[in-house]
């Protein structure tokens, strides 16, 4: 790979005086850890109320619920719904701030109405769901009662009789299902007037200020970036807009395929305006974003379902990247390794987010990480609703199924969407196994970004044995992953240390979802509303010549699907079939 | 100085065309991508006769677009959920045993 200019990482910064100011690498980092240090002043003082003695009753419940029956009760259920409410990120200060981060919300028909809901409108809305609201209280009531007596009956039989205890599941799974019938149309009937479009702007100058502080140590014109910035923005809010529209969404259409796409339009109609290309900066938004996202790779998360799930994603995964690469060159004579790396990382990981890590390790080229991730968009929306189709099709158990979806499909939300498709069950599988999976792109982006600097991008004749290699490693390794796997240690340690339900609600469901997520959201979308601004179609018909890229995506999934369903199987059917007993007990 | 830009973002789209032919494609591929998402996205899932499918996604409100595990409400309760499975089937193996 040469340094041409149109890699996502371009040179090799200093690592040290004035060098640690001047690169997007070392800034990615400082504004990154800038950005997580504030989120945890502002989170960590903020404790929903009673936190810990609600943990401390709802784990006793749940331990003594788990001990009493075969299935999870309704006490169970209680308890786990009182734990799961504790979420820093709706608590005081932090409830406001989050407000500020949000995009354009849901909509069908009007897209003002991703921005403004008017009192007269929100009104008529919440009075149109009345009706639906009751009806669902209704059918909540019932279910519950149901639910009650299908469980007093298990209980009379001592949970002894399986008959008793499968109704009882049965039961207490329409109560779930109703109440969240219920508490969607609740939320439709206590619609509220918003206007989003004051938060939005304050959004837009607060990071336009935000890059500008390293743009100007960088020497770059802080007056045309923030003159340009507005702009980047307006583009990426409407990718968000895009994306926000709910049929959109069910297919599973990206925010970032909208942000290249209405990049490229630009581009390749009008052409980018100079005046606009200093806040074209795909490096700086990526970059800061992928440290934004280490904070959200919490390795204690890896163990949640055992070694069935470890085996899933943490040995399939590195198998199908190997073999899937190592067929891109050996077999497709790809001519761009780094082309062959994001397409293997992106369709065996975890789709946009690893490629967009791989990418940047390996100093992908826009244009590059662009079609891969038009890849794996494309064959996601399909895969959605191909894969339960078939697994309904084929009677495949939901365990297995779920684990083969979670596995193989490649963005998280589709997974979610194609396991609902199938049933509870199938949906909690393919959702852990994912969030498994998510979790490897620290270590995926660090192998690439080592296995570069040692072997593709060496300098020929340097020996790689002893501190030479170091020295090599330390000259060519991405800065900025340094800061993307420190905050991913950070973050894991602070979770560990606070034991898992207190983590959950103030490190998962406060520093990242009501902080992190909301801004490495937006500047990645910057990124490729940035990377459509500056991309020829004409360099992405060039990548694609001979199809290659496409071959290789095909016959990686589809190795992929088979050797997932391959260790599914041993994994939940031969290995450890009780796990699978109890999953099915979900 | 200015900032660095890539050699793509510096061939400013198509300069041979006419002012109003650039403008036009503009408008055109700006109209494309709202049929895109207005139109052909809508109706893509009756033609394929998922409409089902498609009808409880729509309405489920699910993040299908999301593309990582923190965007997705439904993966915490997920991940209470196979944590107590893991749990239990653990403790019932071990008195198994």
């Amino acid at each position: 790979m040469s340094d041409t200019g149109e890699n996502i990482v371009k040179d090799y910064p200093k690592t040290h005086g004035p060098g640690l100011l001047k690169h997007e690498d070392y800034w990615a980092i400082w504004l990154g850890a800038l950005l997580l240090i504030a989120g945890l002043a502002i989170f960590l003082p903020n404790e929903p109320k009673d936190m810990r003695s609600i943990i401390e009753a709802s784990s006793a419940t749940i331990q003594a619920e788990e001990a009493r029956a075969p299935f999870r009760s309704l006490a169970w259920h209680d308890a786990n719904d009182k734990k799961e409410r504790l979420r820093a990120r709706d608590v005081g200060f932090a409830k406001t701030v989050g407000t500020y981060l949000q995009g354009p919300k849901s909509w069908s028909g009007n897209p003002a109405e991703a921005f403004v809901l008017g009192e007269e409108a929100a009104k008529a809305k919440a009075e149109a769901a009345k009706e639906k609201h009751d009806k669902a209280k209704e059918k909540l009531a019932a279910a519950h009662a149901k639910a009650k007596e299908a469980e007093a009956a298990a209980a009379a039989a001592e949970f002894k009789d399986s008959q008793a205890n499968d109704a009882a599941r049965a039961a207490i799974g329409e109560w779930r299902k109703a109440r969240e019938s219920e508490s969607k149309a609740k939320s439709a009937a206590g619609a509220k007037p918003y206007n989003i479009v004051g938060s939005l702007t304050v959004l837009c100058v607060g990071m336009g200020l935000l890059f500008a502080v390293g743009a100007g140590f960088m020497g770059w014109s802080v007056p045309k970036f923030l003159l340009a910035f507005p702009v980047i923005f307006v583009l990426a809010t409407l990718a968000y807009l895009l994306a926000a529209q709910a049929n959109i969404k069910a297919w599973g259409l990206e925010y970032v395929l909208w942000a290249i796409l209405l990049g490229l339009v630009i581009s390749n109609t009008i052409g980018t305006p100079a005046w606009l290309k200093p806040a074209v900066q795909v490096e700086y938004y990526i970059k800061t974003g992928l440290v934004l996202l280490g904070a959200s790779i919490l390795f204690g998360k890896i163990v949640i379902i055992g070694l069935p799930g470890i085996f899933v994603t943490w040995v399939v995964t590195p198998i199908v990247l190997i073999c899937t690469f190592w067929f891109g060159q050996r077999f497709l004579k790809m001519e761009s390794k780094t082309l062959n790396i994001t397409v293997s990382a992106d369709m065996s990981v975890s789709g946009v987010s690893a490629a967009i890590a791989t990418a940047a390790a390996c100093r992908a080229k826009k244009e590059e990480l662009t079609l891969a991730v038009g890849m794996s968009v494309l064959f996601t929306a399909i895969m959605i609703f191909a894969m339960p189709a078939f697994i309904k099709a084929v009677g495949m158990h939901h365990v297995l199924g779920g684990a083969w979806m979670g596995g193989t499909i490649d963005a998280t939300g589709a997974v979610v969407a194609a396991g609902a498709l199938l049933s509870d069950t199938a949906m909690h599988v393919a959702a852990t196994i994912k969030m498994i999976q998510n979790i490897m792109i620290g270590v995926i982006a660090f192998g690439v970004a080592a296995y570069w600097a040692t072997r593709v991008e060496r300098t020929p004749g340097v020996d790689l044995s002893a501190s030479a290699a170091l020295q090599e490693i330390w000259r060519r390794f991405p800065r900025f992953i340094l800061g993307f796997i420190g905050a991913s240690v950070v973050f894991s340690i602070l979770y560990g240390a606070m034991g898992n339900d207190v983590g959950k609600a103030m490190i998962d469901q406060g520093v990242i979802r009501g902080w992190t997520t909301g801004l490495q959201g937006w500047f990645f979308c910057l990124a490729f509303v940035s990377i459509g601004l500056a991309t020829d179609f004409r360099e992405l018909g060039h990548l694609f010549k001979g199809g290659k890229p496409l071959t290789l995506y095909v016959v990686g999934q589809t190795f992929n699907l088979i050797l997932t369903l391959a260790m599914a199987y041993v994994m939940f059917f031969v290995a450890f079939p009780w796990v699978t007993e109890r999953l099915m007990g979900n | 100085m200015a900032a660095p830009q890539s050699q793509s973002a510096q061939h400013g789209g198509p300069a041979r065309r006419g002012p109003a032919a650039r403008l036009l494609g503009l408008v055109l591929g700006f109209g494309a991508l709202a049929a895109l998402a207005l139109v052909v996205a809508p109706n893509l899932a009756r033609a394929l006769d998922i409409e089902e499918g498609h009808a409880f996604l729509v309405d489920s409100g699910i993040e299908a677009g999301a593309f990582y595990y923190t965007q997705v409400e439904r993966v915490a309760l997920s991940e209470s959920y196979v944590r107590s499975a893991q749990r239990t089937a653990v403790a019932a193996r071990a008195a198994a045993l």
